[in-house]
């Protein structure tokens, strides 16, 4: 069955062109057949009408007389009329009054219904007339005439034949012009089909259909060929995205084959869909092997297995995982059998509508021998710490009662070694004198030493009261009080930079500005323009708080003396002290939880710097 | 088929011999006086007074009746039609057609002697009528009505035949 749409368009145009030519030439041959004939017979009518009325004028006498031999010879006449066959004259009564028949014709006898009538039948092939014969108004009788349509036959088999060479020859025309003009309707048509079939079989899209007028083809032509342009910018763009995306696919591939961790997804059913390089190591599974099979197959260990299968179930039904996106400590299964703890952290994402589950994989078999170990070392430490509390606090209340115990005898020297000064002095020589002086002051400077050494127990003890202080203040109080009680001939220039307020307790750190202040002022006493500079600076945590001098300095091969209780880096003939204010600094700012070191140069001066947290 | 055709061939037949026997037997006057009353469309009455179209009978005959069933309501010429049975030829003064019946006893040649130059045409029906000088005579042939014109004996009287009616006549001269 050959349907309409399978045919060319070239053929559908011809076709439809012949049809349309075909079907009015065919109306038109018709129209005009029927026409002729039409008029042919009117034509024919007539003329026998004509006869008709000849015959009937030419009877009213022979009618009027009786006179049937003269009628009869009258028709007789018609003879010379091929197509009259029979021919009849009737009087009013009915009677026949004359006949005729043409020679070698059928004789017709006339119906008497028709007579006295003026009428004209046309009956297949003959033609019959009836014509009333009048005179003076007065109808005398009927000349019925029936006449031979041969011609007609003839005629009419002439204008068919006429009428069908004409419809050959339009239909001819027809197809020769159809076939001239389609070529420029499908012709278009067929370029455009035949690019469209190249670019489809080869995927080139650099073809352009021609074009070459302003019509709807053309225009079609010109659109497609945009088309075209626009796919190929298209094609480029995509080639390059998806160049783009190779490239970033490998280096993802990249870094997920060489992530320290095993790294391993699977889809909604468990099934492996990504293995890494380091989960082939992690588990001895070839990632061949491995892809395609579940998990409860290859690395969950036995115990997990059920928990597994659940949890993805109820995942998948309610949207929610108890273990999803937070590291979890379990054990996971090798190829040979071996278990070994690992931390797993899972997250899923939504892949084309459908759930990807990746997990992130570490062997934490070192880390947990690690820990155990640092428990271990832990353990010790507390014990050691502990240890060294209780010998702390035994040291402490032993130097205490030391130095409570000590104060008694040491006051005794004092008071009776001034008795002696004041009561006994004449009876002493001048060097009894300065004996006597030395042995009084060295029993002050003892019992000096023993109140500092009290109070730097007490340190130990006291609580701290921290709150927000205003260290530049802090530091003005101190220096004016310093300077108010400093004797000697230089008098240092002290400059005092804005320092940031600090979190601490008061008391103690205006001990440490008292102590750290008073010792550059000292150190610096022998020098002619002793320069005393406090500043700050503000590190990660905390800040840094320096006093700086241009005085004796110290020598940094001892440094480690330097915060030691009793421990003097220069003599008492150059120097007063006891020895116990820096390591009084040192634990007023370690108990604050800051840090303190300083730097020096002998002759050039020092720097000390302490620390304290926000 | 055959036989539908034969029945109609056989009707035929039969109504052309009731025809032929009718114009033989007593419908006689009848016809004549249609074929007087027809004459008068083919013949003209050149110098002739016409007032009325006067039809006359000499003796008594039945045409005369029947001319005046034929003629009631016509016209002639477009004159009024009379219709006069004379009893002697005396009696007629004019007339334009005159009837000579077989049964009149004045014999022709007097009666053509009276109108001799007058526009009477005078029909007869008298065997060798015509020759004696009637106009128009009936004769029965073939058991058929026809009749016989003298032609030049009506030019005579100044009565114009036309060709038309001469063609159905026999012409005598």
């Amino acid at each position: 069955m050959i349907s309409i749409h399978n045919i060319s368009i070239k053929y559908k145009l011809v076709l439809m062109q012949v049809l349309t030519s075909f079907i009015v030439l065919a109306i038109c041959c018709v129209f005009f057949v029927i026409t002729d004939i039409k008029s042919y017979k009117e034509r024919k009518a007539d003329s026998i009408s004509a006869i008709a009325q000849v015959i009937g004028s030419n009877s009213v006498s022979a009618i009027q007389f009786a006179d049937n031999a003269s009628a009869t010879a009258k028709l007789n006449e018609l003879n010379v009329e091929t197509d009259i066959l029979n021919a009849t004259i009737v009087d009013k009564n009915k009677a026949v009054f004359a006949t005729y028949t043409k020679k070698g014709a059928p004789v017709y006898i006339f119906p008497s219904n028709r007579f006295n009538t003026d009428r004209i039948e046309f009956n297949g092939q003959y033609l019959f007339l009836y014509h009333k014969i009048m005179n003076n108004k007065e109808v005398l009788g009927t000349v019925c005439l029936q006449v031979g349509l041969t011609q007609l036959q003839k005629i009419t088999n002439e204008k068919i034949q006429l009428a069908g060479l004409l419809l050959f020859i339009g239909i001819m025309l027809a197809l020769l012009i159809a076939m001239i003009f389609q070529g420029s309707i499908s012709s278009p048509i067929f370029n455009l089909v035949q690019i469209m079939q190249k670019v489809k079989s080869s995927d080139n899209y650099k073809s352009r259909a021609p074009v070459n007028g302003s019509d709807e083809l053309n225009t079609l032509s010109l659109v497609f060929n945009d088309m075209l342009e626009e796919i190929e910018r298209r094609e480029i763009h995509i080639k390059q995205r998806t160049s783009e995306l190779e490239v970033a696919n490998s280096n993802f591939q990249n870094l997920i084959q060489s992530a320290p961790d095993a790294i391993v997804t699977i889809d909604e059913s468990g099934i492996i869909s990504n293995w890494n390089q380091e989960a082939e190591t992690m588990f001895g599974w070839k990632e061949a092997e491995a892809i395609g099979k579940t998990l409860t197959e290859t690395i969950i260990p036995e115990i997990y297995r059920e928990a597994h299968t659940k949890g993805m179930s109820r995942f998948l039904a309610t949207g929610t995982g108890k273990v999803l996106n937070k590291s979890i400590e379990l054990s996971g299964l090798k190829k040979d059998g071996s278990e070994f703890p690992i931390e797993l952290k899972i997250s899923s994402s939504i892949v084309g509508g459908k759930y990807v589950f990746i997990g992130f994989i570490r062997d934490i078999k070192e880390r947990k021998k690690a820990e155990e170990k640092i428990l271990l070392l832990n353990k010790e430490l507390e014990q050691k710490l502990e240890e060294l509390e209780i010998s702390n606090k035994e040291m402490e209340s032993f130097s205490y009662s030391v130095s409570h115990d000590l104060r008694a005898p040491i006051r005794a020297i004092n008071g009776f070694s001034s008795i002696i000064q004041k009561q006994y002095s004449a009876q002493f020589d001048e060097e009894g004198k300065s004996l006597l002086a030395t042995i009084s002051g060295e029993a002050k400077r003892m019992g000096q030493l023993i109140d500092d050494l009290l109070a730097f127990s007490r340190l130990g003890k006291k609580e701290i009261q921290k709150s927000k202080v205003d260290m530049t203040e802090l530091a003005k109080e101190v220096v004016a009080e310093i300077i108010k009680y400093t004797e000697g001939p230089n008098k240092a220039k002290i400059t005092i930079d804005n320092l940031p307020a600090a979190f601490c307790d008061r008391s103690l750190i205006r001990q440490v500005f008292v102590n750290l202040i008073s010792n550059s002022v000292k150190y610096s006493g022998q020098k002619a323009e002793p320069v005393i500079s406090i500043g700050s600076y503000t590190e990660m945590r905390s800040t840094v708080y320096f006093i700086k001098d241009n005085g004796a300095g110290f020598d940094m091969a001892f440094y480690d003396k330097l915060f030691g209780v009793f421990q003097r880096l220069h003599s008492p003939e150059d120097f007063t002290g006891t020895g116990i204010g820096l390591a009084i600094v040192k634990r007023i700012i370690v108990r604050h939880g800051g840090k303190v070191w300083g730097e020096g140069k002998v002759g050039e001066g020092a720097v000390f710097y302490f620390s304290l947290p926000f | 088929m055959v036989a539908k055709r034969k029945i109609i061939v056989l009707i035929t037949a039969l109504l052309l011999v009731i025809g032929s026997m009718r114009s033989a037997s007593a419908q006689q006057p009848a016809f004549k006086a249609a074929f007087l009353y027809h004459f008068t469309e083919y013949i003209v009455w050149e110098k002739a007074q016409m007032e009325t179209f006067d039809f006359a009978v000499l003796e008594d005959s039945p045409i005369t009746s029947q001319i005046a069933i034929i003629a009631k309501g016509k016209k002639v010429k477009n004159k009024r039609i009379t219709v006069k049975q004379y009893s002697s030829l005396e009696d007629i003064s004019s007339c334009h057609i005159l009837f000579v019946p077989a049964t009149c006893s004045v014999p022709i040649e007097t009666i053509i002697e009276k109108f001799s130059g007058k526009p009477v045409l005078i029909v007869t029906e008298q065997e060798g009528a015509e020759k004696k000088g009637a106009h128009i005579n009936f004769l029965i042939s073939e058991n058929k009505l026809k009749f016989e014109i003298n032609q030049k004996a009506a030019e005579n009287n100044g009565i114009e035949i036309s060709s038309q009616l001469l063609q159905h006549a026999t012409v005598v001269d």
